[in-house]
């Protein structure tokens, strides 16, 4: 088998939702040569050929995939847990073995914007993260170039959700 | 060890790879699972989803999150009596049930004033699934059976009882306590929508051990509530998979156990294990119908038993024919009513009792050939 195991290393409550779970897991296998082959099966993948990482959806769960691990947000339960890990363990393996028969894809379909990060940060232009702007401090996000935690804002109660749905949107470009 | 007949109360010996798993669990994990966010419990939470797994492959279910814990068949028969009958409902039932069933039904019946049919069925425990249909009412709520008799062993027609209940989307649940391990069950295809299982028959697994299967999406109540690892600051009893029955730690050590008795299972083949049986229960049929002065009550066929049979001896009551077999031969087998005193009424043994043997996957023709010269050797110094 191409990749054995997926091991879970880390389990918590999502931020905004109690009644969910995000998790993070480790790979047995390096799937970076995987990863472009994935992104052209599933239809709606974000591929970000930088990191490698590829962000996919199960319903309302975001799973993004990296070289060596994998993480997830919004699973419903442990045992939801362990049927992602499962079915990502198929996918990964069944596209492995038919790889010869796919396109690698090393697009990216779509991805998120500056806009939409910003339309969820306090759009105060404190300067507390080092830019003049909520808008600078979006794109720089968006590149990958700042951390979330420099926006001290979002981590109050009042920005819960906001700071889960950035955190989703950066998840989906494997920022998170 | 002595010559262990009373599989059907629980399955003795384990495989060891069963007692190995309970022991590396204890040894090397030993955590809760979905209540911690170390390694350890990481690797509990594994334990159980792979058991989780393993049960849902075993019974063709699709959803591993509908398999739901439980600390035996009793507390899962509960759960679904308790959490489907209503006030003034009506339920079906075999006339072969265990008191598992039949002692929940009567409490429901006296606390809910439900009313409760019980299908006829020979005195062989044969039941017609026709008879099923006429006694479906307007209020009927749950339609329960057992897969097959723990006294007589006589598998029931739950394929099509679970047709009937489809018919008439009424809830069909089936006790699978004597079967599942043995009998090859499809969930889908014989149309159950919750399946019981207890872990430590069959199963091999440890005591402590069962659940339910639900296939079934109306509205179940649970039993109990309490803490379920996640989302605690929530007042209420989630409403997910299967945390919604599984208030309260696991059985995780039990569970490690039963793990490796349903790899067990599924390494050496549901069917090698049923073929197995079958051929020692007609072997052991054919041997005590050689002895003189012992009735056999129930089908006496082997295609349609699994591997229990009840009987007595002219002259001597069960509980001395098994006191003996104990005592002087080291033969292990029950004696009495076997919890199931509506199933004796059928054979007309509620006074008496019946000694009842119940073969497991690791009994042999040699353990019947000792019952048998055993048997044999009492009768005559009767």
């Amino acid at each position: 088998m191409y990749l054995d195991e997926i091991f879970i290393t880390y389990m918590q409550s999502c931020i905004a939702d109690s009644k969910k779970i995000r998790f993070k897991g480790k790979l047995s296998t390096d799937i970076g040569e995987v990863l472009p082959y994935i992104n052209r099966v599933i239809k709606n993948a974000i591929f970000n050929k930088n990191i490698p990482s590829l962000t996919f959806t199960k319903e309302f769960r975001i799973i993004t995939l990296y070289k060596d691990s994998i993480a997830v947000s919004k699973a419903i339960n442990e045992t939801d847990a362990y049927e992602i890990i499962d079915m990502v363990k198929d996918l990964i393996n069944n596209t492995y073995n038919n790889k010869d028969n796919i396109q690698p894809l090393y697009e990216m379909r779509t991805k998120p914007t500056a806009i939409e990060l910003y339309n969820h940060l306090p759009k105060i232009n404190c300067k507390r993260c080092g830019e003049s702007t909520c808008m600078a401090f979006a794109s720089k996000l968006l590149m990958g170039q700042k951390n979330i935690k420099k926006c001290s804002h979002l981590f109050t109660t009042e920005f819960k959700p906001q700071l889960e749905r950035i955190k989703d949107l950066l998840q989906m470009m494997g920022y998170f | 060890m002595g010559v262990y007949l009373d599989n059907a109360a629980t399955s003795y010996p384990k495989p060891p790879e069963v007692v190995n798993g309970i022991v590396n669990y204890m040894n090397n994990i030993g955590t809760t699972s979905g209540r911690g966010a170390y390694r350890k419990a990481l690797e509990a939470d594994r334990l159980v989803y792979k058991t989780r797994k393993l049960i849902a492959k075993l019974f063709k279910q699709e959803k591993t999150s509908n398999v739901i814990f439980a600390t035996n068949a009793t507390e899962a028969i509960n759960t679904i009596i308790k959490g489907i009958v209503k006030k003034g409902d009506h339920v079906i039932t075999s006339s072969l049930e265990h008191n598992a069933v039949w002692r929940c039904l009567k409490t429901v019946e006296k606390e809910k004033k439900i009313t409760i049919s019980t299908v006829p069925c020979t005195k062989e425990g044969y039941t017609d699934p026709k008879d099923v249909e006429k006694y479906i009412r307007k209020n009927t709520s749950l339609i329960i059976f057992n897969h097959a008799s723990n006294v007589i062993g006589t598998i029931q027609p739950i394929r099509k009882i679970g047709e009937i209940a489809k018919k008439y989307d009424i809830p069909f649940v089936v006790d699978a306590a004597q079967t599942a391990g043995i009998y090859p069950i499809d969930i889908n295809k014989d149309n159950i929508d919750i399946l019981t299982f207890t872990g430590h028959k069959s199963l091999f697994g440890p005591t402590g051990t069962g659940g339910f299967i639900l296939n079934w999406n109306g509205n179940l109540t649970p039993l109990k509530e309490g803490g379920t690892g996640g989302d605690s600051s929530y007042e209420y009893q989630p409403d997910y998979l299967p945390n919604k029955f599984e208030a309260g730690t696991l059985n995780i050590c039990g569970i490690a156990g039963l793990k490796e008795g349903l790899e067990y299972i599924l390494n050496t083949g549901i069917n090698n294990i049923f073929e197995k049986e079958k051929k020692l229960i007609a072997y052991t049929l054919n041997r005590l119908m050689e002895i003189d002065k012992l009735t056999i009550y129930g089908p006496k066929d082997p295609e349609k038993i699994v591997g229990v049979v009840s009987f007595n001896i002219e002259g001597l009551s069960a509980e001395e024919v098994a006191y003996r077999l104990d005592s002087d031969y080291g033969i292990m087998v029950r004696s009495g009513l076997h919890c199931a005193p509506t199933a004796h009424s059928i054979i007309g043994t509620k006074n008496t009792g019946t000694v009842r043997i119940s073969i497991g996957y690791f009994n042999t023709k040699k353990d019947i050939d000792l019952l048998v010269n055993a048997l044999k050797e009492i009768i005559k110094l009767n």
